[in-house]
């Protein structure tokens, strides 16, 4: 711990919110894994199209934990969904590397309300396992016990999720999407509908989880000291259409545990990059009352 | 208490029995354990009047409580048709109701048993939901068939919609005229009236619990790349399906109140001809007997497709406090 202290110092140097320098810790291969080129997204209204994304430029590391923050509506989710292949771009590209075609490209673990109350928190899990993979039952059944094992589910494997608290839903969510092993995990706000506690020690049981087998997450949210905590890079986006702002290599040597919440290089990165995307929000909202304002006048 | 400062409000519950002038003086860490009953209460007294918050019986025995409850409201519903059935049975015997047209309970009963001992009802009863089942089965097959074809398929909608919905503004009896032209008297118009009616009950509410399933689940099997037909066993079909059992409920009901309907015109068995013959006949007390046959299969039979319902769709009642 004393030599990871002695590597912060250095490292919290190169962090600049206005600069895109890289960390030389060893995490992250370095080798582009997802990259998006003038990536767009429109969506039709009723009356008119609105950009919800882009043109956005973005990198994403072979084995990286990457934070997506930025005010709401700026595109984040639909920046995930374009990675996960739901919706597809109106215009630009992006491309991911899928290194072993045998294996599950991509696993989504969404906000909430997505895992199926009709089936058992067993049945939730194996899910991924009976539509994506041809595995034998028995496969299927070693390897949702041992993820029911890991989130700490075993004794709710028979429970519909209506009978479990808000965390053991989110923990099922993570279990579903692991249990087909994808080479890259998203997260859409996965912890937005938590209170401050569980969110707490959500995270920490995800970046224990996470540092075990570093694979590629992009990981969407509006809490700064979530990704902060989380990410080994996290990039912050302008108010709609978002836009690549700037990003911050974090400089936190892993493993990373709860005691970094309490330091005060911890508590600075964050009111730095808060002064970053204050900007961005403070627009939202000055747009959202542009708009307010032209809608009376139209009404007049 | 002296040492308390000046400007501190509100009872010493913090402090407890915790408090001494050292820690006061010298708080060395503000972060310390809390524990045990507060001697609150005490000081609160002689600053008027202490409200005072208790458990009461509901709290202190939930389950003596709760028993004795449900018995106040079994034992309230049983007596209460019960006293209207007696006053029912007094009325008709002392000549306040008029025997012809309200029988007396008693009568209706030794009535009842007689039809039922010589097999005339049970022949009926048979008859009739032999044609409500055949129906119901048909009609609803039918209705979830188009309901999920309309439901997941945005062309067929557009194609289909209108027309389904202008069909279902016909009333299904105006039909019967219809159907007994085309098949003559017999089993076949009552069984596909039945039918008709059931797969309307059945198809637009269905439809309607397709279109309104969650994205999130969708995306949610979509992110495993689910193909069409994974999507419709893992996401559609147990999603909707709930809406679909209210219908399904409606539709049982739909299907006795058609069969009654269509016997007193077509056929020679039934209970709905049993109760329109007995009119007929001027039976009154037979009629009442066909009445209340008709009454309780029905009910019979609505309690079982809820229950299968309820048996399929277990998970709409989990976390509920039972």
């Amino acid at each position: 711990m004393s030599q990871a202290m002695g590597e912060r110092e250095p490292a919290m140097r190169q962090v600049d919110p206005t600069t895109t320098e890289r960390g030389d810790r060893p995490a992250a291969s370095g080798t582009a894994r997802i990259v998006a080129q003038r990536l767009e997204r429109l969506y039709a209204t009723r009356k008119s199209e609105v950009k919800a994304l882009g043109p956005l430029d973005l990198e994403v590391r072979d084995g990286e934990f990457l934070c997506v923050v930025g005010p709401s509506g700026c595109g984040k989710s639909t920046f995930l969904r374009l990675v996960g292949g739901l919706v597809r771009p109106t215009a630009g590209e992006i491309d991911v590397i899928h290194d072993d075609p045998a294996r599950h490209l991509v696993s989504i673990v969404f906000q909430d309300h997505s895992i199926f109350p009709w089936q058992t928190v067993e049945q939730n899990v194996r899910t991924g396992l009976d539509i994506a993979t041809n595995l034998t039952k028995v496969e299927k059944k070693t390897r949702v016990d041992e993820l029911l094992d890991l989130m700490g589910l075993a004794a709710f494997a028979r429970s519909y999720p209506a009978s479990l608290s808000g965390g053991m839903r989110q923990r099922v969510s993570i279990a579903r999407a692991l249990a087909v092993d994808p080479e890259i995990l998203l997260m859409d706000e996965p912890f937005g509908s938590l209170d401050a506690q569980l969110r707490t020690i959500l995270q920490e049981e995800l970046i224990q989880l996470w540092e075990q087998d570093r694979r590629t997450v992009i990981f969407v949210t509006h809490a700064l000291d979530e990704a902060i905590f989380l990410g080994d890079r996290v990039v912050i986006m302008s108010a709609r259409p978002g836009v690549l702002r700037s990003e911050v290599e974090v400089p936190f040597p892993r493993p990373r545990s709860h005691d970094l919440r309490g330091t005060s290089e911890f508590a600075e990165l964050v009111q730095r990059t808060w002064d970053v995307l204050r900007d961005e929000v403070v627009a939202e909202l000055e747009e959202a009352r542009a708009v307010g304002r032209s809608a009376d006048g139209a009404r007049r | 208490m002296a040492e308390r400062p000046a400007g501190s409000h509100g009872p010493a519950v913090a402090e407890g029995e915790r408090a001494s002038p050292a820690t006061v003086e010298a708080p060395a860490d503000p972060l310390r354990p809390v524990g045990g009953p507060t001697q609150a209460a005490g000081s609160l007294s002689g600053r008027g009047e202490v409200v005072v918050r208790r458990p009461g019986v509901q709290e202190t025995d939930p389950r003596r409580y709760k028993i004795r409850r449900r018995r106040i409201e079994i034992a309230l519903g049983i007596t209460v048709p019960v006293l209207l059935l007696v006053a029912w049975e007094v009325a008709s015997k002392t000549g306040s109701l008029d025997q012809r047209f309200f029988p007396a309970p008693s009568d209706l009963w030794s009535t009842g048993v007689h039809l039922y001992a010589n097999g005339q009802m049970e022949d009926n009863l048979r008859k009739s939901f032999a044609r409500v089942f055949e129906g119901f089965f048909l009609g609803s097959a039918a209705g979830l068939l188009f309901g999920i074809g309309l439901g997941s398929a945005r062309t067929v909608r557009a194609a289909l919609e209108p027309l389904v919905y202008a069909l279902w503004t016909i009333p299904k009896l105006a039909l019967l005229p219809l159907l007994l032209l085309f098949f003559g008297l017999g089993e076949l118009p009552v069984v596909l009236l039945i039918a008709i009616e059931c797969m309307f009950l059945v198809l637009i509410p269905t439809v309607t619990a397709i279109v309104a399933v969650p994205e999130a689940y969708r995306e949610a099997a979509a992110s495993f790349g689910a193909s069409p037909r994974q999507m419709l066993r893992y996401v559609t079909l147990p999603a909707a399906l709930p809406q679909m059992f209210v219908a399904l409920r409606l539709a049982a009901g739909a299907s006795v109140l058609v069969m009654v309907a269509a016997e007193y015109v077509d056929g020679k068995q039934g209970v709905g001809f049993f109760i329109f013959n007995s009119w007929q006949l001027f039976a009154t007390k037979q009629m009442y007997v066909g009445i209340v046959t008709v009454a309780v299969a029905g009910a019979i039979w609505t309690l079982i497709v809820t229950a299968v319902g309820r048996a399929v769709t277990r998970w709409e009642r989990a976390g509920r406090a039972a």
